[in-house]
C-alpha cells in the first residue's frame, strides 16, 4: 500500500500546496525560535543567539526546497510548470493551436469512428453472444454440370438435424430464419422483425434470458411446437412498457395466439445484426408442408454451431461435408457431391464477407493513414516552431535548464495539443460514427452508441500515440543543438536538416489526397450514372399502394376469379376517387409491377412451334390499367397504349416492349402481328414501348408484354400506381390517409415509392461516394492546413530576408513568386505521384463502380486541379502576408 | 550466508531519529537536542538533513506528525513513531550491527 500513501502525499502536495508550504515554514520557524531561546538561556544576547542559530541552521530557502522535495513536490512541480508553460505558449499562438487541434481532431475523430465500426462488427461479434470466434455458419456449395458454382447458407431442416446430431463437430448447434411479421390493421399496417429459431440456438450462442425463460426442446419438437413466444428486449420496453407481468400473457402473431414466456437480453439480435422483436419456435411456425422437418426439398433456414474445442476449420469442413454426403437422403445429384464449409458469423448468406465490411476495413486503414499524416503535419509544425524558438531554448539551456526538462516540456506541450485534438476527435467521432452507421450499415441494430468505452479507450491510446509521434521530434530537436549557436545566430539557420523530411511529408500528403479524392470522384460519377440511368421508368415520381381486403379468402379457383373481379371493381372505383384528389397527376393500376412482382405466362406465336429467347428471359406479363405507361414513365415507341375501352370483355390486345418486338419479329413490323396468350384468341400487338427494368439496375433485357387490366384472370395482386404533381415524399402520407378513409375495411394498406424498392441497389454507390468523398475531403483539409501552417512558419523565418529584398527594391510579385515556387513544386510532385497511385488503384475499385472505368481521365483532371488550387491558396495566403511586411520592422526585429 | 548490508547513507540518521522517538513523541528541535544529549555531544545533527529526513520518513509511514502546543506553549509539529517505524528500527538496528561488526572485523585483521 506504499504507492497509495505516496499518491496521497502527491495529491496533497498538488492541492494543498499553500497549506504545506506554510506548515514547513512554521516548523522551521519553531526550530529557530527554540534554538535562539536555548542559546539565550545559556547567556548569549538575543542578537548573537539569533545570528548563531541562523548560521547553524543554514540556508532556510534551500532547506525548504529540500524538504519540499522530500514531500514529493518535485514531479508535481515540474508537471505544473510544464502545463503552465504549454498553456502560455498555446495562448500566445491561438491560431497555431487551433490548426493543430483541428488537424489532430479530424485525424483522431476519423479513427475513433472507423474503429468503433470495425470493433463492433469484426472484433466483438453480435451483442449477447458468448465467444463469437468459436461460432460458424454452415454453407453448402453446389456445382452444376456446366461448372457453375453456387454457395448458400439457406438449407433444409434435415441438414440442421444432421449437423446438430454430430457432436464431434459442434458442441451445440441451432438454426434460424429471419422473417417480417405483418401486424396492425388498415393504414396502421406495419411489419415487425421476428426470428424463427430452434430451441438450441440460444444455448449455442450462449444467451441468457433477461426475464422468464427461452423455449426448450419439448416446446420446439417437430412436427408441431408449443404456442409460445419470447419478446425482444426493445419490443418489450417499447410496446409493453417494460412490464414484467407480460409473462403468461398472450399475443396474436400470424393469426395465432402465442403465450409470452420470456424476454431476450438487451440488444440481443441472434447471429445476425438485424433487430428482432419476436423469437418464435421453429416448430410453431405455420403454413409449411407436413413433412417440413424431414424433407430436403425446402431450404429456408441457416445453421449456426459452436465448434468443438480443438477442431481446426479444415477438419471441421471435412467432417461436415462427410456428414452431409453420408446423411443426405434426397434425390438431388448435386447435393450428393456438395461441399459443406463453415464460415464466421460476419459472412453473408452467400458465404462472402459483406462488401460494407470491406469498405469499412479500407476506410479504417485510410483513417489510420490520415492520422499519421495529421501527426506528421503537427510534428512538422512543432519543429518549425521550435526552430523559431531556438533562441529561447538556447537561453533556457544557458541558464541551466536540464535538457531532459526541456524535452519533457516539449512533450507536455504536444500532449496538451493532442488532448485538445482528442476531445474534438471524440465529438467528431461520435458524429462521424453515427453518420457511417446510418449510411453504410442502416439495417444493423447497434447495441451501443457510436462512442462507447472501448472507443474512448482507443481514442485515449490514439492521443497518447499521437503525443509521442508529434512530440518526439521537436523534443529531440530541443535537446540537441548547441545553445551557443542558437544564441549567436538567432533564427537564421537550423531546421535545414528537417527540410527534406518536411518536403517528403508534404508530397506524401498531396499524393494520398489525390488517390482518395480520385476514388471518391469515381464513386460520385458512378452514383451520377446510376441516378441518370434510363430505367424505362421514373421511380422517383411514382407511389405504389397495395391494399389487402378483409374478405379476401381464396380457397378454390372460383374463389380466386371472384376475388379478382371484386378487387377490380374496387380498384377502378379507387382510381376515380384518387384522380379527383388535388396534387395527383395520374393514377393507374397494375398486376405485375417493376421491382415488386413479375409473372411468367404461356405464350405462343401462330405458325411457330418454338419461341426465340432473350438474354434476360421472358416473356413476362403485366396486366395494366389505362394511363399505366404515362404514370410510371415508360415511353411509348410506336402504336398506342391502353385506354378505358380496353378491359375484360373487349377485344384482346397486347403491348410489347422493344426487346420482345425485336426478338419475336426480327426485321418485321410487330404492329402487324398477334400473340396467343394462355390459349386465348390471338391478340393483336397495338403498341411497342421502351424496355423497363424489372428487378435490377443492371440486368439483361428481358421480354415483357402488357395486357389490359382485367384481360388476364390468371394473375393477381393489384397495385395502385399514383404519380403526384409534387414530390412523392410529402404526398405518401396524404395518400395513405386518403386510402384509409376510402377503404375502411382494409386488412392492410401499404404505400411505398417505387424508388424505395430500388434504393438498396443504389446504396453501395451512394455510400462509396459519400465515404470516400468525406475521407478524401478530410485528407485534403489536413494537407491544406499542414501546407498553410508550415509555409507560414517558414516564411516567418525568412521575414528578415524578405525585408532585405523589399528594401533593396524587389517588387511584391517577385517576392511572392520566390515564396510560392517551392510549395507549388512540392504540390506538383505530390499530384504526379498521387496520379500514378490512382492509376494503380483504379482497376481495384473498378468492379465496385457503375459503368465507370477505374481510370476516368475527367475525374483525375478535376482532382489534380482541385489539389493544385488548394495548394496554391494554402501557400499563397501566408506568402502574400509575407510580402506586405514593412522592411523597417522586418529588419529591426532581432 | 553473507548478508546484504545497507551502507547506511541515510540509515544511521533515520535509525537514530526512530530510536529517539521510541521514548516519546517529539518535535524536530527536540529530536536534535535529544540526539545531541544521548551521544554526549558527539553527534551534531544538521538541520538541513534532519527535516528532509523527517518528511521522507513520514512519507514512508514510519512516523506520523501532528501539531500540538510545545513545553513553552508554542505550536510545534510533533512526530510519533508508528508500528511500521518500530519494525523498521529493528531492521535498521540489525543492519547497523552487522555493518559495524563487519567494519570491526576488517579493522581487527588489518
Amino acid at each position: 500500500m506504499n504507492w497509495l500513501r505516496t499518491l496521497r502525499f502527491r495529491v496533497r502536495a498538488l492541492l494543498d500546496r499553500g497549506q504545506m508550504d506554510a506548515e514547513i515554514a512554521e516548523e522551521m520557524r519553531f526550530h529557530l525560535e527554540a534554538d535562539v531561546s536555548d542559546r539565550m538561556r545559556r547567556g548569549a544576547s538575543e542578537r548573537d543567539a539569533r545570528r548563531a542559530a541562523l548560521a547553524h541552521f543554514g540556508g532556510v530557502t534551500r532547506l525548504r526546497e529540500e524538504t519540499r522535495h522530500a514531500e514529493g513536490y518535485a514531479a508535481i512541480d515540474a508537471l505544473s510548470h510544464h502545463l503552465r508553460y504549454a498553456a502560455r505558449s498555446i495562448r500566445r499562438a491561438p491560431l497555431f493551436a487551433a490548426m493543430v487541434t483541428l488537424t489532430l481532431g479530424l485525424g483522431i475523430g476519423a479513427n475513433g469512428a472507423m474503429f468503433g465500426i470495425i470493433d463492433r462488427l469484426l472484433l466483438r461479434g453480435p451483442a449477447g453472444v458468448v465467444r463469437p470466434n468459436e461460432l460458424r455458419r454452415a454453407y453448402v456449395s453446389l456445382r452444376n454440370d456446366a461448372g457453375g458454382e453456387k454457395t448458400d447458407a439457406m438449407q433444409a431442416y434435415a441438414l440442421y438435424s444432421l449437423l446438430e446430431a454430430d457432436t464431434a463437430l459442434f458442441a451445440s448447434a441451432g438454426a434460424y430464419t429471419p422473417i417480417d411479421i405483418r401486424v396492425g390493421e388498415g393504414a396502421d399496417t406495419h411489419t415487425i422483425p421476428a426470428m424463427i429459431v430452434t430451441w438450441d440456438l440460444f444455448r449455442t450462442l450462449g444467451a441468457k434470458p433477461y426475464l422468464g425463460r427461452f423455449f426448450d426442446a419439448s416446446e420446439d419438437r417437430p412436427p408441431r411446437g408449443a404456442s409460445v413466444v419470447v419478446l425482444g428486449y426493445g419490443h418489450w420496453v417499447r410496446d409493453f412498457g417494460g412490464d414484467p407481468k407480460v409473462l403468461g400473457q398472450s399475443i396474436d402473431v400470424m393469426d395465432e395466439r402465442l403465450t409470452i414466456i420470456g424476454v431476450a437480453p438487451p440488444h440481443f439480435t441472434g447471429p445476425e445484426r438485424r433487430a428482432v422483436d419476436l423469437w418464435i419456435p421453429m416448430s410453431t411456425r405455420r403454413g409449411v408442408s407436413p413433412d417440413w422437418s424431414t424433407t430436403w426439398n425446402a431450404a429456408w433456414l441457416q445453421i449456426v454451431g459452436r465448434l468443438r474445442p480443438g477442431l481446426s476449420d479444415r477438419m471441421a469442413n471435412e467432417r461436415a461435408t462427410a456428414a452431409l454426403r453420408h446423411g443426405y437422403t434426397g434425390n438431388d445429384p448435386e447435393m450428393r457431391r456438395a461441399v459443406l464449409t463453415l464460415h464466421p458469423l460476419s459472412f453473408d448468406r452467400y458465404g462472402n464477407e459483406p462488401p460494407e465490411l470491406g469498405v469499412a476495413r479500407v476506410l479504417y486503414a485510410v483513417a489510420v493513414l490520415v492520422l499519421l499524416l495529421a501527426a506528421a503535419n503537427v510534428a512538422n509544425l512543432l519543429i518549425a516552431r521550435a526552430t523559431r524558438r531556438q533562441r529561447e531554448l538556447g537561453v533556457r539551456v544557458a541558464l541551466g535548464a536540464g535538457r531532459a526538462r526541456l524535452a519533457s516540456m516539449m512533450l507536455v506541450e504536444s500532449g496538451m495539443l493532442a488532448v485538445f485534438g482528442g476531445i474534438l476527435g471524440i465529438a467528431l467521432g461520435y458524429w462521424g460514427g453515427a453518420l457511417i452507421r446510418q449510411t453504410l450499415l442502416p439495417t444493423v441494430a447497434w447495441p451501443t452508441a457510436p462512442v462507447d468505452g472501448v472507443v474512448l479507450a482507443y481514442t485515449a491510446a490514439a492521443v497518447m500515440a499521437t503525443t509521442l509521434l508529434v512530440g518526439a521530434l521537436p523534443a529531440f530537436h530541443a535537446v540537441h543543438g548547441d545553445p551557443m549557436v542558437a544564441l549567436k545566430s538567432g533564427l537564421a539557420q537550423s531546421g535545414e536538416q528537417h527540410g527534406r523530411v518536411r518536403t517528403l511529408l508534404q508530397v506524401a500528403q498531396v499524393a494520398l489526397s489525390v488517390v482518395l479524392l480520385t476514388t471518391a470522384g469515381l464513386y460520385v460519377r458512378s452514383l451520377w450514372r446510376v441516378r441518370h440511368l434510363d430505367l424505362g421508368l421514373e421511380p422517383d415520381a411514382v407511389l405504389v399502394a397495395s391494399i389487402g381486403y378483409k374478405d379476401e379468402n381464396v380457397r378454390t379457383t372460383d374463389d380466386f376469379a371472384r376475388t379478382m373481379a371484386r378487387n377490380r371493381t374496387r380498384a377502378r372505383q379507387l382510381m376515380e376517387q384518387l384522380k379527383r384528389l388535388p396534387g395527383v397527376a395520374r393514377v393507374s393500376v397494375a398486376i405485375g409491377t417493376p421491382f415488386y412482382s413479375t409473372f411468367g405466362v404461356g405464350v405462343r406465336l401462330p405458325g411457330h412451334d418454338s419461341l426465340p429467347s432473350a438474354a434476360g428471359g421472358g416473356p413476362y406479363i403485366s396486366a395494366v390499367g389505362p394511363d399505366y405507361f404515362e404514370t410510371v414513365g415508360t415511353r411509348l415507341l410506336r402504336g398506342r397504349t391502353f385506354t378505358v375501352a380496353d378491359h375484360e370483355g373487349s377485344p384482346p390486345v397486347v403491348v410489347v416492349n422493344a426487346t420482345m418486338a425485336r426478338t419475336f419479329w426480327p426485321n418485321e413490323d410487330a404492329l402487324t402481328k398477334c400473340l396467343i396468350v394462355d390459349d386465348a384468341p390471338c391478340a393483336p400487338v397495338v403498341g411497342i414501348v421502351a424496355d423497363a427494368r424489372q428487378w435490377k439496375l443492371r440486368e439483361n433485357p428481358a421480354m415483357q408484354f402488357y395486357v389490359p387490366y382485367g384481360q388476364n384472370d390468371h394473375i393477381g395482386g393489384d397495385m395502385l400506381l399514383v404519380r403526384p404533381r409534387g414530390g412523392v415524399g410529402p404526398f405518401s402520407g396524404t395518400l395513405r390517409a386518403t386510402l384509409a378513409r376510402l377503404v375502411p375495411n382494409a386488412r392492410m394498406i401499404e404505400v411505398k415509392s417505387l424508388a424505395e424498392a430500388i434504393d438498396p441497389q443504389v446504396r453501395p454507390w451512394r455510400v462509396g461516394a459519400l465515404m470516400f468523398g468525406l475521407f478524401g475531403l478530410l485528407a485534403l483539409v489536413v494537407s491544406a492546413v499542414g501546407l498553410f501552417s508550415v509555409v507560414s512558419y517558414l516564411l516567418a523565418q525568412r521575414t528578415k530576408e524578405v525585408g532585405i529584398r523589399i528594401a533593396l527594391g524587389a517588387r511584391s510579385a517577385q517576392v511572392l513568386r520566390l515564396m510560392l515556387g517551392g510549395a507549388l513544386v512540392r504540390a506538383l510532385i505530390g499530384v504526379g505521384i498521387g496520379a500514378i497511385g490512382a492509376i494503380a488503384v483504379g482497376p481495384l475499385v473498378e468492379p465496385y463502380l457503375f459503368e465507370t472505368t477505374g481510370r476516368d481521365p475527367a475525374v483525375m483532371v478535376a482532382v489534380a486541379v482541385a489539389l493544385l488550387l488548394t495548394s496554391l491558396v494554402a501557400s499563397a495566403v501566408p506568402s502574400w502576408r509575407a510580402c506586405r511586411v514593412d522592411p523597417v520592422i522586418a529588419l529591426r526585429a532581432d | 550466508m553473507p548478508k546484504q548490508i545497507d551502507d547506511g547513507r541515510q540509515g544511521p540518521l533515520e535509525m537514530l531519529i526512530l530510536k529517539a522517538l521510541t521514548l516519546e513523541p517529539m518535535h524536530g528541535w527536540g529530536i536534535s537536542l535529544r540526539l545531541q544529549q544521548l551521544s554526549r555531544e558527539v553527534l551534531q545533527i544538521n538541520q538541513g538533513t534532519l527535516y528532509p529526513a523527517l518528511h521522507r520518513m513520514e512519507r514512508a509511514g514510519w512516523i506520523v506528525s501532528d501539531w500540538r502546543p510545545s513545553e513553552n506553549n508554542r505550536r510545534a509539529k510533533y512526530y510519533t513513531i508508528t508500528k511500521t517505524g518500530r519494525q523498521q528500527l529493528t531492521v535498521e538496528r540489525e543492519n547497523w550491527a552487522a555493518f559495524a561488526r563487519a567494519i570491526e572485523d576488517v579493522m581487527a585483521t588489518a
